[in-house]
C-alpha cells in the first residue's frame, strides 16, 4: 500500500516505535508511535488540494492554551521558518505548519505539496526539534518534569 | 611534590583579621568549674589547662618523616617477601599512578607505600574513592582505592559505583577478615564483599589461594588495562597478604607484565576504513563524538589532525573533557544547534552509549560507530557502520587517509551557533545578576560564568585551572559556563551516576594529580584546582580539606549554599514532605574549612566572590592552602516562579553534558 513503509526508516534506526492505526474519516495513513519519554502520539496523513497535510497529536503532554509554555512553542515555531535557522532545516515557503490547542490537546500540522516522504522527514525532525531544542530551552526543566511526571534525576528522553 | 606544610593559612576573611595559627580548643573558666565540680579533674590539671595553648592544625613530625622515608624493594632473600609485598611489587612494576586510601587492609596498604607508590590517607573511605577517580578522570592512569574490611569497603560503594558508571580504571582493595574465620562471624568485620561489587565492576576476586596473589594481581592489571576499562575489585584474606615466599617457585604464573598482558590493539580493517571515508566524503556537516576512549588513549592529537584536515565538527562526551578544546572553531561543545544540523554521526570511543533520542541530533542520522570491542556496537544506538578498532589507531588512520576538504558552510554554521549559545548564556547571566541584585543572594548563573571568567581572563589560569562541577542547582548552572581547553582541564564529577556529593573529593584528586604533573597535568604544577557544587554535596566531602592541606593540593571550593537539597521543588505539591528537603539555614561551612586548614570565605555579591576567587587563587598558589567559599543563595533560584529562568535541562552532548 501506497506509503505504507513511510516510517520504517525512524524505526530501523531507533528513533521511536510506530505502527499503523486505524484509519478515521479521510485519513490516507496513520501511525501510533511512542516516542520521547514513551509519550504517545498518532502521526496522521490526508491528501489535501495542494498535496498531503501531516498531522502530529498530541505533540505534547496536555497543554492549555493560556500556559506560557504554549504561548513560547507558538513563538519557537514561528523561528523555525526565519533565517535564523540553517536553509537546510529552515522551514521553508514550500511548507505550511500551524499549531492548534483544542483543550489542551495540542496539534502539529504541516502541508506542502513536496513527496510525502519528504514532507514526513521534515515533521518528524520538526518534532524532533520541539523535543530537543524547544524542551531544553533555559529553564524548562520543571516544567517538563510535571508534564511528563518523570523525576528531575531521571530525564531520560528515549 | 613540593609538602610547603608549615605554612598555615592567615586570613580570617570573615573577621577580616590575621589568625595565625589558631588555638581553637581552649577550656573556659566556666568549663573547668564544671568539670572540678563533677570531680573528674583536680585544681592542678585545671590550672595547667587554663594556662595550656593546644596548638592545632598542625603536621605532626612524624608525617613529614614518613614521607621521607626511602623506598624499599621487597626480595625473597632472608625472611621472604609476603603476599602483600608480592602484589606490591607487581603494582610497581604496572606503573600503578597512585593509592588514595583510609587505613585498614593493613597488610596491603602499607607494602603498596614501601615499595613506592604514591599512597595518601584520608578522613573517609568513600571520599579516598572520590579522589582516585578524580585522579583517574583527569588523568586517564590506573589507580588504587582501599578500606577497612567490611565498613570501609562498604563507605566505599556508592563511588566505586560512579568509577564503574565512569569506565575508570579503578583498583579497588579491601581486605576481608581471615578464611579461617569465613562463615563463623568471629569477630567483627565481616562482609561479603565480592556479591556487594557485582554491576559495578570489571572483573572482582577474592583471593584464597595464596601461592595465586600474583596471578591474580595480573589477571586485574590485564582487565585495568585492555579494552574499556572499568574498576577491578581484589580482596585480601589475612592468609593470603602475610603469607610468605621464599622464592618465586612458591608463586604460581610468576612472570612479568610482558607475559600475562599484551599491548597489541586493535587495528581498523581496511574495508571499514575506506567505508568510513566515503561517508565523510558525502557528507556536509560531520560531527565526530569524540567519547572517552579517546582521552583513555590519549588520541587527542590524531583527533586534531583529522578533524582540521577535513573540517569535521567535533564534540567530546565522557567524565573528562577538554581533550578537543571548547574554544576550537570545529567544536560543538558550545553550539548546540549545530548538533542538529549534523548529517553524518562518528561516535569514538563512547563508551556509554546513549539511546538515539537522548542525544542532541536529527532524527534518524547516519551513524558510525568505532569502539574497541565488538560486542557491544550496535548497543543502543542503531549502526549504518561499526569498526572494531583502539581509538587513536582509527584516528591516526583517519588523519592519514581522510582527503583534505574545506566545508565553509559547516565551519560557519558552527561558529553562529556558539555565538548564540554565548548570548543565551549572556542573557541568562544578565537575568542571574538582576536576580542576585532584587534578592540580595548569589545566583548560580553568576556563580557559573563569574567562575569560568575569573579562569579565562588570569594571566594563569586558563590552560592551568582544572576545574569540575557539581550539585543539582549549581551543577545545571555551572555545566553551561565552563570551559576546557586542554586534555583533563574538567572533569565531570557526577558523569553518568549522578552521585552528588563525591565532587569536591574529586577534585582533590585532581589536585594531586596537577600538583604532581601526573600525565596531561604536566606542566601545570602549582596552580590551584576549583570546583563549583552544592551545600548537600560539601557534606559528602567536608573532611577531606584535612586531607588536601596535609599533602598539599590546593582545591577552591566554591558552594552554593541555598539551605536545600536542590530538587526542593519536588515537594511543591506536598507541603508535609517539604522539610525532608530542608536544611538549617546559613550553615557556615567556611568556618568549618577554617577548622579543617583551609581558608574560609563567606559571599552574598558577585563582587565579594571575584574578590574572594582572587585570594583564594593566591593562596592556593603561594600557600597550597584550600579555600572554601561559602555562597549565601536561596533554594527559589532553581524553579522559574520567583526568580527566572530556574533550572534547565541539560544539553547533551556538550558542555553541560553529565550522562553518556
Amino acid at each position: 500500500m501506497f506509503g505504507e513503509n513511510l516510517l520504517d526508516g525512524y524505526v530501523m534506526r531507533g528513533v521511536f516505535q510506530a505502527q499503523p492505526d486505524k484509519l478515521r474519516r479521510e485519513e490516507l495513513l496513520a501511525w501510533t508511535m511512542r516516542w520521547f519519554a514513551g509519550h504517545a502520539m498518532r502521526l496522521s496523513v490526508h491528501r489535501v488540494d495542494a498535496g498531503h497535510s501531516i498531522t502530529v497529536e498530541p505533540l505534547l503532554p496536555p497543554l492549555p492554551a493560556t500556559d506560557p509554555v504554549y504561548r513560547d512553542l507558538r513563538s519557537w515555531l514561528s523561528v523555525q521558518k526565519s533565517e535564523a535557522i540553517p536553509v537546510h532545516r529552515r522551514l521553508g515557503a514550500d511548507i505550511d505548519v500551524k499549531l492548534s490547542n483544542r483543550k489542551g490537546t495540542v496539534s502539529l500540522v504541516l502541508t506542502s505539496a513536496l513527496a510525502l516522504d519528504a514532507l514526513t522527514d521534515r515533521a518528524v525532525q520538526l518534532v524532533n526539534g520541539v523535543y530537543k531544542d524547544f524542551l531544553y530551552q533555559p529553564g524548562r526543566l520543571t516544567w517538563v518534569a510535571g508534564a511528563f511526571q518523570i523525576d528531575p534525576d531521571s530525564m531520560v528522553f528515549f | 611534590m613540593d609538602m610547603d606544610h608549615d605554612k598555615k593559612p592567615e586570613t580570617d576573611s570573615l573577621a577580616g583579621v590575621s589568625t595565625g595559627r589558631r588555638n581553637f580548643l581552649r577550656l573556659s573558666g566556666t568549663a573547668i568549674g564544671a568539670v572540678a565540680t563533677a570531680g573528674v579533674g583536680t585544681p592542678v590539671f585545671a590550672q595547667a589547662a587554663t594556662q595550656m595553648e593546644i596548638p592545632s592544625l598542625q603536621l605532626a613530625e612524624a608525617f613529614k618523616q614518613s614521607l621521607a622515608e626511602p623506598v624499599t624493594d621487597p626480595s625473597f632473600e632472608g625472611a621472604g617477601m609476603t603476599g602483600a609485598e608480592v602484589f606490591a611489587q607487581l603494582c610497581k612494576k604496572e606503573n600503578l599512578a597512585a593509592l588514595f586510601c583510609c587505613p585498614g587492609n593493613y597488610t596491603v596498604i602499607n607494602a603498596l607505600a614501601e615499595v613506592g607508590i604514591p599512597a595518601f590517607g584520608g578522613r573517609t573511605e568513600g571520599s579516598m574513592c572520590a579522589m582516585a577517580d578524580g585522579f583517574s578522570r583527569a588523568t586517564g592512569e590506573v589507580v588504587a582505592t582501599s578500606g577497612t574490611e567490611g565498613p570501609g569497603f562498604t563507605h566505599m560503594i556508592m563511588n566505586i559505583a560512579a568509577a564503574n558508571a565512569a569506565r575508570t580504571p579503578l583498583l579497588v582493595l579491601a581486605s576481608n577478615m581471615t578464611l579461617a574465620g569465613e562463615d563463623r562471624e568471629a569477630f567483627i568485620q565481616h562482609a561479603y564483599q565480592q556479591p556487594t561489587t557485582e554491576g559495578m565492576r570489571k572483573y572482582g576476586k577474592r583471593l584464597i589461594n595464596p601461592s595465586r596473589v600474583h596471578e591474580y594481581g595480573a589477571t586485574a592489571f590485564r582487565h585495568l588495562k585492555s579494552g574499556v576499562p572499568q574498576p577491578v575489585h581484589l580482596d585480601f584474606p589475612a592468609e593470603v597478604a602475610r603469607a610468605r615466599f621464599k622464592s618465586s617457585s612458591d608463586l604460581i604464573d610468576y612472570y612479568d607484565k610482558e607475559h600475562y598482558r599484551t599491548e597489541s590493539r586493535a587495528y581498523p580493517a581496511p574495508t571499514d576504513m575506506k567505508a568510513v571515508i566515503k561517508l565523510l566524503n558525502t557528507a556536509e556537516r560531520p560531527l565526530v563524538i569524540a567519547g572517552q576512549g579517546v582521552f583513555q588513549r590519549k588520541g587527542w592529537d590524531a583527533l586534531l589532525r583529522a578533524a582540521e584536515k577535513a573540517d569535521l565538527g567535533v564534540v567530546t562526551s565522557g567524565p573528562s573533557r577538554g581533550f578537543f578544546a571548547d574554544d576550537h572553531r570545529l567544536s560543538l561543545a558550545a553550539a548546540p544547534d549545530a548538533l542538529l544540523s549534523a548529517d553524518l554521526v562518528v561516535f569514538i570511543g563512547q563508551y556509554c552509549m546513549p539511546s538515539p533520542n537522548e542525544y542532541r541530533v536529527p532524527a534518524g542520522v547516519k551513524t558510525v560507530r568505532v569502539h574497541p570491542e565488538q560486542d557491544d556496537l550496535g548497543r543502543n544506538w542503531p549502526l549504518d557502520l561499526g569498526i572494531v578498532s583502539d581509538e587513536t589507531y582509527f584516528l591516526e588512520e583517519l588523519a592519514q587517509n581522510l582527503p583534505a576538504r574545506k566545508r565553509e558552510t559547516w565551519v560557519s554554521e558552527i561558529a553562529k551557533a556558539k555565538a548564540a549559545f554565548q548570548q543565551r548564556n549572556d542573557d541568562l547571566y544578565k537575568q542571574g545578576l538582576d536576580n542576585s541584585a532584587r534578592s540580595t543572594f548569589l545566583h548560580p548563573a553568576v556563580i557559573a560564568r563569574d567562575f569560568q571568567n575569573f579562569i579565562d581572563t588570569h594571566p594563569e589560569g586558563r590552560l592551568a585551572i582544572a576545574t569540575g562541577f557539581g550539585g543539582w542547582t549549581s551543577g545545571l548552572f555551572a555545566g553551561r559556563f565552563l570551559r576546557a581547553y586542554r586534555p583533563g582541564q574538567e572533569i565531570v564529577p557526577p558523569y553518568q551516576y549522578g552521585a552528588i556529593g563525591p565532587d569536591a573529593a574529586m577534585m582533590m584528586g585532581v589536585s594531586c594529580a596537577v600538583q604532581n604533573g601526573v600525565g596531561p597535568q604536566a606542566g601545570y604544577e602549582g596552580a590551584p584546582t576549583m570546583c563549583i557544587t552544592s551545600d548537600a554535596g560539601i557534606s559528602y566531602s567536608l573532611m577531606e580539606l584535612d586531607t588536601a592541606r596535609k599533602y598539599g593540593w590546593p582545591t577552591i571550593i566554591t558552594v552554593y549554599n541555598n539551605n536545600a537539597w536542590g530538587t526542593f521543588p519536588q515537594a511543591a505539591n506536598t507541603p508535609r514532605a517539604s522539610h525532608m528537603y530542608l536544611f538549617q539555614e546559613n550553615i557556615r561551612y567556611d568556618q568549618m574549612a577554617q577548622q579543617l586548614g583551609a581558608r574560609g570565605e563567606v559571599v552574598r555579591t558577585p563582587e565579594e566572590y571575584r574578590a574572594a576567587l582572587d585570594r583564594a587563587y593566591k593562596a592556593g598558589r603561594d600557600e597550597k592552602v584550600s579555600t572554601l567559599i561559602n555562597c549565601l543563595a536561596l533554594k527559589e533560584f532553581t524553579a522559574s516562579k520567583d526568580y527566572p529562568p530556574g533550572v534547565s535541562v541539560p544539553i547533551q552532548p556538550g558542555v553541560s553534558a553529565f550522562s553518556h
